[in-house]
């Protein structure tokens, strides 16, 4: 038997529709003008600006991107640091997030509070900047992988997932003999996949996205990650004193470049992603 | 199992090897020079001359130099920033440490540099007038005064003001570019079709009257940037100025309460609700506003002195060709005149700590001071940026895959007055250039150029203290009768508010003491 629906619930299905649309709209248009204005030629993305619909379709502005030597190397940059860090980000965070998560921890609650105490009192810059020049870091890669290498927030959504997983499970794995770095490898990351794709996208998008630290160590151009050239790109035609305007279909063409290795990546983690925060936020 | 994970841990080995051949920190990298396929002969020549000079008597000295990434030879480019850091090194023997934070960023790297206290031997710094005489009094830069009388590349800047860089008797700093300056262009196509009779100086009232003959349904008569300073350039045509000024009596007082900053501001507002100044100018920034004027989308432009050559080449780009026309002043009601005064933008430091402080200066002396470092910065770098094909400079293909164009008004800013050259600019540039250095001349001269006020730092507490939002607050202040938010009255009460919270009138008393 089909239920015949109220008028006020089809009401509000109409309207949550609306509202639903409305937002995606507000996210997709202007991602759509980028995409079609990297693709207008020059003359037609000066005159026209912004359009929804294209007149031409032209890919010099792809062309002229990848040719350049300037933009393939800050591609490589942000890939490289952020395949780098991701990687290294994760495995401190993981066996940080296993040890925390274990009662038998000597000073766990001592520990936790280290953790916690940086979420909510920040040095600052200068203090940040004296370490990393003492640690003779500054224009290296290691200055953009080593002192943001652990988020806590990161790492308490992974404990907090860890302390979810049956003790009894982790027990048994002892009992036949395996060591804790054997434990956590061969029995709780296989069954954490959730929280380690999540996690692993926010690190990642995080690393992606990375700009302030590449401009506050990094001293030459050659070592600035996409992010850094793509603001340089645009500032070069907003800044008071200079005239040089980069034309708006290649600047377009830049930022499709730049989100387009995260725009590929989200779909395929996407199904672990919002489990592996719900679970991670379920036991505190 | 065992296999994966060893081929995953070998990965991760991989990865990390990678990134830590990048984490080393290579000081004697070859540059550019070595083998660059896109470079042409006169690079390997550079290289070679490279090597003949670093074997030479002296050691070459190790100078780190900070400024804005785009100053290294106006490429964003990494191999040619090395290239333009390569002749640097050649031409003043030294081994040059570079620091370029992106443009954008630039002055907050400097500071945290600055206060790190690892101050670059040299370093470029924005908004100079504000920001040199704080450096020399918190011991970040030098006095220069006994470096300058040296070197007589210097001596052009004796026929500039550097108060602005003065502490006391001490100059902290040396600007890197002549003052600057805006005026008043207009599309000359716009003048035809509209018949707009536009004169180098008209008055106020014939401005409103030509402007609005353009149909505003074709075009913007005149487009503004969203950088409310700008509003100067009206307030000099009713002898307003919005700041602190020395009154007829030579004491302080607030430029912004005086009767010809009102009437200043109901010109302005005119120019707004008549729809002459663009509906959109509080969104403009330059790269936008400009567009619009040489896209043709808009008639007329506050603009720096030195786009002429800009707007022409840029209008011929999008098939919007046209000559355009300066207004150098408008004259106000009472006689008032003068265009909008930028005086000196980006200055040039020493550090007070550095233990090569005359290598430093011949450095600097090199690279701003001499017609061969300007043409550098100005241009670039022969064979990397650009080659001379024919007798006529060309973009080489990876420079202007760069965001690297020949930008010639720019070269007309440096101190030293290039005007001979070994190559033609190529197309309309070569013809109009003349027209460019004449209408720097003009646009410059005495009783054209607008007034530029300046309180040195260190003289109020109360001034160094609410100096900032003293300015936005004048600024929103315009800007809300200007776009119909709040009446005269309202504004300005609001205004004195503000005056007040900021005990306004104790701060005149102290810079009046202080004189």
């Amino acid at each position: 038997m089909k239920l015949r629906e109220s008028r006020s619930r089809k009401v509000f299905k109409a309207v949550n529709m609306i509202f639903i649309l409305t937002v995606c709209a507000m996210i997709a248009v202007p991602l759509w003008m980028v995409v079609i204005t990297s693709l207008s030629p020059d003359k037609l993305a000066a005159e026209k600006g912004f359009v929804l619909i294209p007149e031409a379709i032209d890919f010099s502005s792809y062309i002229r991107v990848f040719k350049s030597h300037g933009y393939m190397r800050a591609f490589l940059n942000s890939l490289g640091i952020t395949v780098t860090a991701t990687a290294f980000s994760m495995a401190l965070t993981t066996t940080m997030a296993y040890a925390l998560s274990q009662e038998r921890l000597m000073f766990r609650s001592f520990l936790m509070n280290a953790v916690l105490i940086t979420m909510f009192l920040d040095g600052g810059i200068i203090p940040l900047y004296m370490v990393v020049r003492d640690m003779k870091m500054i224009d290296s890669y290691g200055a953009l992988i080593f002192p943001v290498a652990v988020g806590t927030y990161n790492l308490i959504l992974m404990r907090n997932y860890f302390r979810t997983l049956p003790e009894s499970l982790i027990e048994s794995a002892r009992l036949d003999g395996c060591s804790e770095l054997k434990t956590l490898i061969r029995i709780v990351l296989p069954i954490s996949v959730p929280i380690l794709a999540a996690v692993t996208l926010f690190y990642a998008v995080g690393h992606w996205n990375r700009y302030f630290e590449v401009v506050m160590f990094i001293n030459k151009g050659e070592k600035y990650t996409l992010q850094v050239l793509l603001r340089q790109l645009i500032f070069q035609g907003e800044s008071e004193v200079t005239t040089q305007v980069a034309v708006n279909n290649f600047k377009m063409a830049v930022m499709v470049v730049a989100m387009l290795p995260v725009l590929v990546l989200y779909p395929f983690i996407q199904k672990y992603f919002i489990s592996g925060i719900m679970l991670g936020s379920v036991k505190g | 199992m065992k296999r994966k994970m060893v081929a995953f841990l070998l990965t991760i080995v991989l990865c990390m090897s990678v990134l830590f051949a990048g984490c080393v920190k290579d000081n004697t990298r070859a540059g550019i020079a070595d083998g660059t396929d896109a470079m042409t002969g006169n690079t390997e020549t550079v290289r070679m001359q490279d090597e003949n000079s670093q074997a030479g008597d002296e050691e070459p000295v190790k100078i780190s130099l900070c400024m804005p990434q785009t100053s290294w030879g106006k490429s964003i480019d990494s191999e040619m920033m090395e290239a333009f850091k390569k002749v640097i090194e050649e031409k003043t023997n030294t081994q040059i440490e570079m620091i370029s934070p992106p443009s954008s960023d630039y002055q907050d790297r400097l500071n945290v540099l600055l206060t790190s206290g690892e101050i670059p031997d040299i370093y470029v710094v924005q908004s100079a007038q504000d920001n040199i005489p704080l450096y020399g009094i918190r011991g970040y830069a030098a006095p220069l005064n006994e470096y300058l009388e040296k070197d007589a590349n210097f001596d052009v800047l004796k026929d500039f003001d550097l108060s602005a860089f003065q502490v006391g008797s001490e100059l902290y700093g040396v600007p890197n570019d002549r003052p600057m300056n805006k005026i008043i262009w207009v599309r000359k196509d716009a003048i035809d079709r509209y018949g707009l009779d536009i004169q180098d100086e008209m008055t106020t009232d014939e401005f409103v009257t030509e402007m609005k003959k353009v149909n505003q349904s074709e075009m913007i008569p005149f487009t503004f940037p969203k950088f409310l300073g700008n509003f100067q350039l009206f307030y000099n045509f009713f002898g307003a100025y919005a700041g602190i000024v020395q009154g007829e009596d030579g004491k302080y007082i607030d430029g912004f309460q005086t009767e010809e900053m009102k009437e200043a501001i109901l010109y302005i507002k005119d120019l707004y609700d008549q729809g002459i100044l663009d509906r959109e100018f509080i969104t403009n920034e330059n790269s936008m506003m400009r567009e619009k004027v040489f896209t043709g989308k808009a008639a007329a432009v506050c603009d720096y002195f030195y786009n002429y050559l800009y707007y022409l080449t840029q209008s011929e780009g999008v098939d919007a060709y046209t000559d355009f026309i300066p207004i150098y002043t408008l004259e106000g009601p009472n006689g008032h005149k003068g265009n909008l005064n930028e005086s000196f933008q980006n200055g040039l430091c020493i550090s007070a700590k550095s233990e090569h402080k005359e290598k430093a200066m011949e450095v600097l002396s090199w690279l701003f001071f001499t017609d061969e470092g300007v043409l550098m910065t100005r241009v670039g770098v022969e064979g990397v940026h650009y080659t001379v094909e024919n007798g006529v400079i060309t973009p080489s293909a990876a420079a202007a895959d760069s965001g690297y164009s020949i930008n010639v008004g720019n070269l007309t800013l440096a101190f030293p007055v290039v005007d001979q050259l070994d190559f033609k600019w190529g197309g309309i540039t070569d013809e109009a250039y003349p027209k460019q250095l004449d209408i720097q001349k003009i646009s410059q001269a005495p009783g054209t150029i607008g007034p530029k006020y300046n309180i040195t730092l260190g003289v109020s507490d109360l001034y160094d203290k609410n100096v900032a939002t003293y300015t936005s607050t004048m600024n929103e202040t315009v800007v809300s009768i200007v776009l119909g938010n709040e009446s005269m009255e309202d504004a300005y009460k609001s205004y004195e508010g503000f005056w007040k919270s900021i005990r306004g009138d104790e701060m005149l008393e102290e810079l009046n003491a202080n004189q």
